[in-house]
């Protein structure tokens, strides 16, 4: 399974890397900004996304609202990074169409969950 | 599968016993199944949505208070229900937005700890920190930049957001890397931007200055961390926990934003406008700087190779045509060689130049000055080397601008100027020469003053016959400017002498001009590179010298009446309007056998302002670029000497240092009584 990493912060998007690493996850593409994010997966092969929330130029929401804009984005999983989480976070990324956030710090195994959970949400619909 | 319902939801909840974070979790992922689910009326999703909230902050189960945070699901599950069975009319009922909760919680206890310093975990992950170190560095310089744009249009929301989310990246990457000192602080600092950003707080009153001492204070902390790596423990700098407080209560001082958005008229304003820089998408290498010197060297070894090659009797008498047309295309290329690798230790001005509108800033802010910084050219490319070197003079210059060119607010404006005062940078390329210039719009240099002052210092008795440009110059005598005034900004009291002499060593030159009431331009002149010195090859009886073009003003036969002797000053001569000293070069560097008579050698008018002089020399020889060599440790340091070169016949050619020459032949002080 292959995951775009989408980060504009050169040191999370290698936390965020080596985290999937440890949890059997070594296929990754990274991007550091929405624009580019959208080119990488434009090109296919992507079945997972996990990106940031606050980034220049375009947000993790816009980058979302993106994804799902486009044909083969309307059902890949997007796990969003975030540092909090309140009522109005919580809406505004459902309504971009984030399946999930998960908090910074994370450890491995809260990631494997996170993603775990997206999965099976995913399957069962 | 069904369609969750609030229903399902319950039951979630209703398996969460204490202690049991794994039921907690499942019911925090139904829920927000549910809250993605837009067939649910909105108050539904809200109320869900603050059932998710709470379960997502671990500070609310803590040990004793899991009841309490139980409770707080159990109540917002409630709204949802009495939404669900309600429908629309509960709607008003709905409580006002949660404050957004900050997931930080064992952050908070260690910037409240009894040992305030940098720890960094045992198990953390080296390279990345190190990495880390680098990038909020950049997040940093980023938002500095971004929070001078903000002084001068403070609804640049771009601007607000740069700032914010150095401090979000930082906070969130350090509490990764368990730099929890780092990551408490970037917290509260984050959080000020935050209320900024949501329109809640001005960006004004305390708020610039607090989020610029936010941005030192990381710089601070990120510092420190090669240290706490290498198993010390630094302490938190003193300001950390009263910064901390203050970032959490900026409005004890702050105006809010609903009163008005203007900065109060009387307090000090500062613009800065940099052009936003673009990122090029050119990868790049990184190449250690020492490296790269060598390299440079060994081209500038292998130009001085080939013009001992070009200057051989076989090859210029061109007896073989076929051999001097290889030659000169290997010429051709050595040429490209040289100004490739010299490009490669070119880098732009601007890391000069980017410090000093903090440092306007600062400075009107201290002084109670409106003042515009503006700069232009500053991708303005130098050789490495000098761009290090620029950043002291640029600085006095920046200093003695806002401290004593432009005036008060009250000042300007009976003058009839507007009260802000602008500074102006500009850089630029002129040939192989590299223009800076600072251009005030203030008072002007007051020659009264500086006459006064002069004489004070016993620099000069009288300003009878001094030129303005003369009396300007005396800012750069030795003993003019004291070392005390520059200390708080530099770090190292320098005085203007200091920079002269160092703009010197670097064979560059100053030049001012002001006009009294509409301020002062002050320009630094350099070359491109010290690595290439362009020399005028002159002969002192037997003896070959070089002397820096850069440094040479003109060259003269002079006629026998301009040469006359003035009582205590010796030999002098009278060209183009100007009254010069006349140094014989075989005397000050014991040459035998040169011509005696200034009107059978040639003059060399050098240096600048008052320090101009004519030098007496037997013959030009030429022009050659050469690759100056320090002379060696057996030798050491040579008075009037800076160095030596290999000449195109291979024989070494000494380079004169012009400005120790000049200094020698006046006396210790250096600077020609008043005439």
């Amino acid at each position: 399974m292959r995951f775009l990493v989408v980060d504009d912060s050169a040191t999370m998007r290698r936390i965020i890397v080596n985290s999937l690493d440890r949890i059997g996850y070594n296929d990754v593409v990274e991007a550091d900004d929405g624009a580019s994010a959208l080119a990488k997966f434009a090109e296919g092969g992507i079945s997972f996304i996990i990106t940031d929330w606050n980034m220049p130029q375009m947000s993790g929401l816009d980058f979302a609202r993106n994804v799902r804009s486009r044909a083969d984005g309307a059902t890949i999983p997007i796990l969003m990074v975030t540092t909090r989480s309140a009522r109005e976070d919580i809406l505004a990324a459902v309504e971009a169409g984030v399946n999930n956030y998960v908090l910074k710090p994370f450890t491995p195994p809260v990631l494997k969950e996170k993603i775990d959970a997206v999965l099976s949400v995913a399957a069962a619909a | 599968m069904a369609t969750l319902t609030i229903d399902d939801a319950i039951a979630a909840f209703v398996a969460c016993e204490p202690g049991d974070e794994a039921a907690r979790r499942k019911l925090r992922e139904r829920l927000w199944t549910l809250v993605a689910d837009r067939s649910l009326a909105s108050p539904i999703r809200t109320a869900l949505a603050d059932a998710i909230a709470i379960l997502d902050d671990p500070s609310e189960f803590k040990g004793a208070k899991e009841a309490d945070g139980l409770e707080k699901v159990r109540q917002a599950l409630e709204v949802a229900v009495d939404h669900a069975e309600c429908g629309d009319r509960a709607m008003s009922e709905n409580e006002p937005a949660s404050a957004p909760k900050e997931l930080l919680p064992e952050l908070a206890i260690v910037s409240k700890s009894d040992a305030p310093v940098l720890t960094i975990p045992d198990d953390a992950d080296r390279s990345l920190i190190e990495d880390f170190i680098a990038e909020a560095r950049e997040y940093l310089e980023g938002a500095e930049a971004a929070l001078l744009r903000l002084e001068s249009t403070p609804d640049e929301g771009d601007a607000i957001n740069d700032v914010f989310r150095a401090f979000h990246t930082i906070k969130g990457t350090s509490s990764f890397l368990g730099l929890a000192a780092i990551a408490g602080f970037a917290h509260h600092a984050e959080d000020m931007l935050d209320r900024v950003r949501a329109s809640e707080l001005a960006f004004a009153g305390q708020v610039p200055e607090l989020s610029f001492r936010a941005v030192d204070l990381l710089k601070t902390l990120v510092s420190a961390i090669p240290a706490a790596l290498a198993g010390a423990a630094p302490a938190l700098p003193a300001e950390y926990e009263a910064l901390s407080h203050a970032l959490s209560h900026p409005e004890r001082a702050a105006t809010p934003i609903r009163v008005s958005a203007d900065v109060p008229a009387d307090a000090p304003k500062m613009r800065a406008s940099t052009a936003a820089s673009v990122p090029t998408a050119e990868p790049l290498v990184k190449v250690r700087t020492d490296k790269l010197d060598r390299l440079v060297e060994m081209v500038g070894e292998l130009v001085i190779a080939q013009t001992m090659m070009m200057q051989d009797g076989v090859v210029r008498d061109a007896t073989n045509h076929n051999l001097a047309q290889k030659v000169r295309h290997a010429d051709k290329i050595v040429r490209e060689l040289q100004d490739l690798s010299l490009g490669l230790r070119m880098v732009p001005l601007k890391g000069a130049i980017t410090k000093l509108a903090r440092v306007v800033r600062d400075l009107a802010t201290r002084s109670g000055k409106q003042i515009t910084f503006t700069v232009a050219g500053e991708d303005t490319e130098v050789d490495r080397t000098l761009v290090d070197l620029l950043a002291d003079p640029l600085l006095h210059m920046v200093r003695n601008a806002v401290d004593h060119g432009i005036e008060a607010p009250s000042e300007r404006l009976k003058a009839g100027k507007p009260a802000m005062g602008t500074v102006r940078l500009e850089a630029s390329q002129a040939g192989d020469r590299v223009l800076v210039k600072l251009i005030d719009d203030g008072r002007g240099l007051q020659r009264d003053k500086i006459v006064a002052k002069a004489i004070e210092k016993g620099i000069i008795t009288s300003a009878d016959n001094m030129s303005d440009t003369e009396v300007f110059d005396l800012i750069f005598a030795p003993g003019f400017s004291t070392a005390d005034q520059v200390t708080e900004v530099s770090g190292r009291g320098v005085g203007m002498d200091v920079v002269r002499r160092n703009l010197m060593a670097m064979r560059g030159r100053t030049v001012i001009t002001s006009k009294a009431g509409f301020g002062s331009t002050f320009t630094i002149e350099l070359p491109l590179t010290l690595a290439i010195t362009d020399g005028m090859i002159v002969r002192v009886g037997a003896e070959r010298f070089i002397v820096p073009t850069a440094q040479i003003r003109r060259c003269f036969r002079p006629e026998p009446s301009a040469v006359f002797t003035a009582q205590g000053k010796g030999e002098m001569v009278q060209t183009a309007g100007e009254v010069l000293p006349v140094v014989r070069l075989h005397r000050a560097l014991v040459v035998h056998g040169a011509q005696e008579g200034v009107v059978d050698g040639i003059l060399m008018v050098v240096g600048d302002g008052n320090n101009r002089t004519a030098f007496l020399v037997d013959e030009l020889l030429g022009q050659q670029q050469v690759v100056a060599k320090p002379l060696g440790d057996a030798i050491g340091r040579v008075r009037g000497l800076t160095g030596g070169a290999i000449l195109g016949d291979g024989r070494v050619g000494l380079i004169l240092d012009v400005d120790e020459l000049v200094l020698a032949s006046r006396g210790t002080n250096g600077v020609v009584q008043a005439a």
